[in-house]
């Protein structure tokens, strides 16, 4: 019955919530609990991801039972917590907006019967990743076998595992159920953005527009070819990164930008940058970056990097024969066409509106206010070295040039996306404050 | 002259142009002409964004018939019955069975395949001699060596002799 379904869907989703209040609660803040549900949804599904990895080295089958237990078990912590139900109720029933919430309803609503008339039905959804989810499922886990059966072995499993733990709530695979994740990540991300841009005032809704209504990212959710990739996810992680590191909340930071990783391979360039720029922020920016976070950060680069190495997964694009490459593609050329390839993707107003002439706007009547502050320069720099690494990749690539960037560039763009406008909004927070003083 | 104009313009549209301008502008006037432009920017690109959304869901259509069929029966339709004969094929094949599937299309070829796991159906092009079984979706074949076994709504299921 598809009611029964639902709730279990449901309930799996609570069950990411749950494991990131605790991680949160334990870990990261002190047992101060927060009205902070998107960070805690995304610690949850990262906490389940490398809870998996975890797994496949010490070989710890992840059955029903396991994956049951281990959500009761979080919800017992948290209500261990007296404070935690004071705050939990204090945060939830606060007054909302009621004008805001039909109208974000209304549009979730139609976002929902989009996405719910089908299951996934995408190319890479069905060839690797949620063929790995459903593996994972029935071998209880990642193992050697199922790990190197899949085309691009070496992309990482975030998003598999996340989904193969719904599975375990259902008692089955279902292309049709998984769509509630990335429907909870579009939901979540429109919510933490909301929190930030409604602090400054009713001007904050104009911004809020831009974010939920950008086209192609409730697309993403809603159409059935890339509602199963992975590329929503590293928006999310990127997003809450990005929001993070705003907040100089540096571990969070660290943890969201691991999890982009762990989602795919495109977001191992930001993670990788974010563990160089904390030193650099902390020994000669003076900024208050601990050495727990400096520890956390090279932990989890040296988890990641330990965990490809043991299960034999090198990226193919390190395997490749670079010397080859240089010698048949003039580097110029196809550096110039990625470029001219974004170019006009920034300005594709069907998928995007003019939400990037917003973004590069704020971005280049703020320079000197980004030069002058040491945490908006690191964020630019790591949005910069992503967007190297995209050009990089479309350059290093076995695949026709053209046609690797005309089925990809959109979702490599969206995957930056809600990172970018969030910088633009604080930028342009932070001008109107210092105009109003 | 014409050219660099035109280039410009090809290059840029009134997308890049008018940011330009626009960016020059904020640069160079005053505090409140930059506040100005700013908070018009993004009112502009929230009116772009509903209503780029808005003409995407007219596009797109509310289909509350779709959105209140069954599960099956929005599974088989996506899947051009694919879904039905996975389960099919899971009821005949044993979990430990191998075999190949002739390759159809590449969405309902990597869907069974997917779906039949933990058995290791393998795509091919072609039919090999390690094939102890075939997966043909939509249309039968004929190939020596190859018994059919099973046929079920238009897929076909051969075994080898």
């Amino acid at each position: 019955m598809w009611i029964f379904d639902l709730v279990l869907s449901i309930l799996a989703l609570l069950s990411f919530l749950a494991i990131g209040m605790v991680v949160d609660t334990y870990i990261f803040s002190k047992r101060i609990f927060t009205n902070k549900l998107p960070e805690y949804f995304g610690l949850g599904l990262g906490s389940v991801a490398i809870f998996g990895m975890a797994a496949a080295v010490f070989g710890i089958p992840i059955t029903r039972v396991v994956v049951i237990l281990f959500s009761l078990m979080s919800v017992a912590f948290l209500l261990f917590q007296r404070k935690f139900l004071r705050t939990f109720k204090k945060a939830i029933f606060r007054r909302i907006d009621i004008t805001l919430a039909v109208v974000l309803s209304v549009f979730f609503a139609e976002v929902a019967i989009i996405t719910f008339s089908h299951p996934v039905w995408g190319y890479d959804a069905l060839e690797h990743w949620l063929a790995r989810a459903h593996a994972f499922w029935v071998d209880n886990g990642m193992v050697w076998g199922n790990l190197h059966s899949y085309y691009q072995a070496e992309d990482p499993n975030l998003w598999p595992l996340a989904a193969a733990w719904l599975f375990h709530f259902l008692g089955k695979s279902s292309d049709f159920w998984v769509q509630i994740i990335p429907f909870a990540v579009l939901i979540g991300m429109v919510m933490e953005f909301a929190k930030r841009v409604l602090a400054v005032g009713k001007f904050g809704y104009f911004w809020l527009a831009i974010m939920a209504f950008a086209p192609f990212l409730w697309f993403t959710v809603a159409s059935e070819s890339y509602s199963g990739n992975a590329d929503l996810m590293v928006s999310f992680f990127l997003f809450l990164g990005f929001g993070a590191l705003f907040d100089k909340r540096y571990l969070h930071s660290v943890f969201f930008l691991a999890f982009a990783a762990l989602s795919k391979n495109d977001a191992l360039p930001a993670f990788i940058g974010i563990c160089l720029l904390l030193p650099i922020l902390r020994y000669w920016g003076r900024e208050k970056v601990s050495a727990l976070v400096l520890a956390a950060a090279f932990g989890l680069l040296f988890f990641e990097l330990f965990w490809k190495y043991y299960l034999d997964l090198p990226s193919r694009y390190l395997r490749g024969d670079l010397q080859t490459v240089f010698e048949a593609r003039p580097f110029g050329e196809y550096i110039k066409y990625s470029l001219h390839a974004f170019r006009e993707e920034f300005r594709y107003i069907g998928r995007w509106g003019i939400g990037f002439f917003v973004i590069f706007y704020f971005l280049a009547v703020n320079a000197r206010m980004i030069w002058r502050n040491k945490v908006f320069l690191a964020v630019l720099a790591l949005i910069v070295v992503q967007f190297a690494a995209y050009n990089w990749v479309y350059y290093v690539t076995k695949e026709d040039q053209a046609g690797q960037i005309a089925t990809s560039i959109f979702r490599l763009v969206s995957q930056l996306y809600p990172s970018v406008l969030l910088f633009a909004y604080v930028l342009w927070a932070r001008d109107t404050k210092a105009v109003s003083r | 002259m014409t050219i660099i104009l035109s280039k410009i313009w090809y290059l840029g549209g009134w997308f890049y142009i008018l940011l330009f301008v626009l960016v020059l502008i904020s640069w160079f006037g005053s505090r409140r002409t930059k506040k100005l432009i700013g908070n018009l920017v993004v009112i502009a690109a929230a009116v772009f964004a509903v209503y780029f959304t808005f003409k995407q869901f007219i596009k797109i259509g509310v289909d509350l018939k779709a959105f209140s069929d069954p599960l099956e029966v929005k599974l088989d339709r996506t899947t051009y019955g694919q879904y039905s004969y996975a389960l099919h094929l899971q009821g005949i094949l044993p979990a430990d069975e191998s075999g190949c599937i002739l390759w159809s299309f590449d969405l309902a070829t990597y869907y069974l395949q997917k779906e039949l796991y933990p058995r290791h159906f393998r795509v091919a092009r072609e039919v090999s001699e390690n094939c102890k079984f075939v997966v043909t979706q939509f249309s039968p074949i004929t190939v020596e060596g190859l018994t059919l076994i099973d046929t079920f709504e238009g897929n076909y299921l051969y075994g080898a002799n």
